[in-house]
């Protein structure tokens, strides 16, 4: 393999890679909000039953926070767990497009629609793509010696 | 639409319900989301000006080119935000009006600068956020937030965050970029709750709780009130459902009898513990005082006290029976959030669409119906004062 000389960054490229940490960012900070929402709920009829839920919700808060620095780096473990979370998240989401359309004959709300499909799908297609899979590269063992 | 009911005969049926506006879209903001679905043209006809030779066409093509992505995606959100104030123009109060044809032209003008590569991060962050603050006291103000609304917030919180964040590394501008969306964001979330429940609240007499406000709380589901009186005939059927209940379920007073005839009593606290009977709940009867789906206790320090029945119907869609007319208001849950390790109720979906994690969002409970048997309820259907219940609990209970 030919190793490529990597420069110190001095600047952040206004890339690709940006806009889908600052949308993996937008997911964190709405899981902030589900966490806290959650909390709430157990005070409100909830119960303890639910304390896993908004536990395991401020888990997946803290590892997308985790990947929204690791993007912002460029580290490949970041793209790796961010693409496993927004495939999660997009999953529960169609299960639950399919539960409204059972139900209601209707699909998500609008922000749901946003939030749930449009951002994770947004997400997983930008980091998939070839130009930005490459900006992700784990660096030779050259390059690190350097 | 009639219903026959399990001890015979048949009863109208509600047609219609109504539920908050938080998970809906507002008729006169649909002009905006058609607006936002034309603007793929809007840029289509700009490419073709500038392919017939438009100077302006050429020279905004040409800038829009040489973005890099994140600063073209940053373009796009702030134009949609204009697009969206700009077509929402026409609705509200003269100053209202203003505002967004203000907001509207003032967005436009910091989307052009992007695109020309003039300096736009400051008149961004100053042009958003003051949107996204206006909004925040609209919406805590009592104007009952929609999705369109939400949508749009969420769409210049991007915006912000594309324009504000860090052109070199460094730990702590990043932390109050990371900050700074975050505080947007929750903010956003908090202002639709507020929102959403005084809306609900303007207007509620005490004690009339999700039944009574100007718009209907997040969560809950009304059936269309008939307009009308109740006839003699309805006030003796409520009259008679309630004395069935009361006699049916008196025994049920003791949680232990509850529990023997399959009542989940375990884990019984609170002021308004729902005991539910999987056993009723698919049996073939409806409104049936002698097996009623759900029992509700409140628990005091001198024992669990039964406050009443819940009864629900089987399925989603199917309209409870309104034996009593106006007086029995029938109503389901919209958007509920129900956890799945184990299966529970973690709360209402998000203004941000979301549930907690390992939880689904359920669009649609089956209706259901309330009837307090406590002695001296100012409720008999419906939701019952909590105020009321605390201090009858106080006083009668010792």
């Amino acid at each position: 393999m030919n190793a490529v000389a990597v420069p110190a960054p001095t600047s952040r490229p206004r890339d690709a890679v940006e806009v889908v940490r600052v949308l993996v960012l937008l997911q964190a900070a709405t899981l902030v909000v589900s966490t806290l929402e959650g909390w709430i709920a157990l005070g409100f009829g909830g119960g303890v039953a639910g304390a896993p839920m908004v536990l395991l919700t401020a888990i997946a808060c803290g590892l997308t926070f985790a990947a929204v620095s690791g993007i912002g780096r460029r580290a490949a473990w970041a793209r790796r767990l961010t693409l496993v979370g927004a495939g999660l998240g997009l999953v529960v989401a169609v299960i639950d497009l399919g539960l409204s359309l059972v139900m209601t004959g209707q699909g998500l709300p609008l922000v749901a629609i946003l939030t749930r499909l449009l951002l994770p799908v947004a997400v997983i297609a930008i980091l998939r793509d070839a130009t930005v899979r490459a900006a992700f590269r784990v660096p030779t063992t050259q390059e690190v010696a350097r | 639409m009639n219903l026959p009911l399990f001890h015979g005969g048949s009863v109208t049926i509600a047609e219609a319900s109504v539920g908050s506006p938080l998970y809906d879209i507002a008729p006169e903001h649909v002009g905006a989301i058609v607006a936002v679905l034309l603007m793929p043209v809007a840029a289509w006809y700009v490419r073709l000006g500038a392919s017939r030779g438009s100077r302006r066409a050429q020279t905004l093509l040409a800038g829009y080119d040489r973005l890099p992505t994140a600063d073209r995606i940053a373009a796009w959100l702030i134009a949609v935000s204009a697009v969206v104030h700009l077509a929402l123009i026409g609705h509200g109060p003269a100053a209202t009006k203003a505002l967004f044809l203000a907001d509207a032209i003032a967005l436009a003008w910091v989307a052009r600068r992007l695109v020309l590569g003039r300096p736009w991060r400051l008149p961004a962050v100053v042009v958003l956020t003051g949107s996204v603050a206006a909004w925040w006291a609209a919406a805590i103000g009592g104007e009952p937030p929609d999705q369109v609304a939400i949508a749009t917030k969420l769409v210049e919180i991007v915006a912000i965050t594309l324009a504000i964040a860090p052109r070199t590394p460094g730990r702590l501008k990043g932390l109050a970029s990371t900050s700074a969306t975050v505080a947007l964001v929750f903010v956003t979330a908090l202002a639709g709750w507020i929102g959403s429940f005084a809306a609900a609240a303007e207007g509620a007499e005490p004690g009339q709780g999700h039944h009574g406000g100007a718009a209907v709380a997040p969560g809950t589901l009304l059936t269309a009130h008939p307009g009308r009186d109740a006839t003699p005939e309805e006030r003796a059927a409520a009259d008679q459902l309630v004395a069935d209940t009361r006699r049916a379920i008196a025994k049920y007073a003791n949680p232990a009898v509850a529990a023997a005839d399959g009542y989940d009593v375990a884990g019984l606290a609170g002021l308004g513990f729902h005991a539910g009977n999987p056993l009723y709940e698919h049996d073939g009867r409806i409104l049936d005082p002698e097996r009623p789906e759900t029992l509700v206790y409140a628990d005091t320090r001198e024992g669990p006290v039964l406050l009443g029945a819940m009864f629900i119907m089987p399925k989603a869609h199917l309209p409870g029976p309104a034996v009593g007319g106006p007086l029995t208001p029938w109503h389901a849950h919209e958007q509920i959030c129900i956890g799945l390790l184990p299966p529970s109720l973690t709360g209402l979906v998000s203004p941000l669409g979301g549930c907690p994690v390992a939880s689904i969002a359920v669009p649609l409970t089956p209706e259901m119906i309330h009837v307090w048997t406590v002695p001296g309820a100012p409720q008999v259907f419906g939701d019952l004062d909590e105020a009321w219940l605390k201090e009858y609990l106080a006083t009668a209970r010792g």
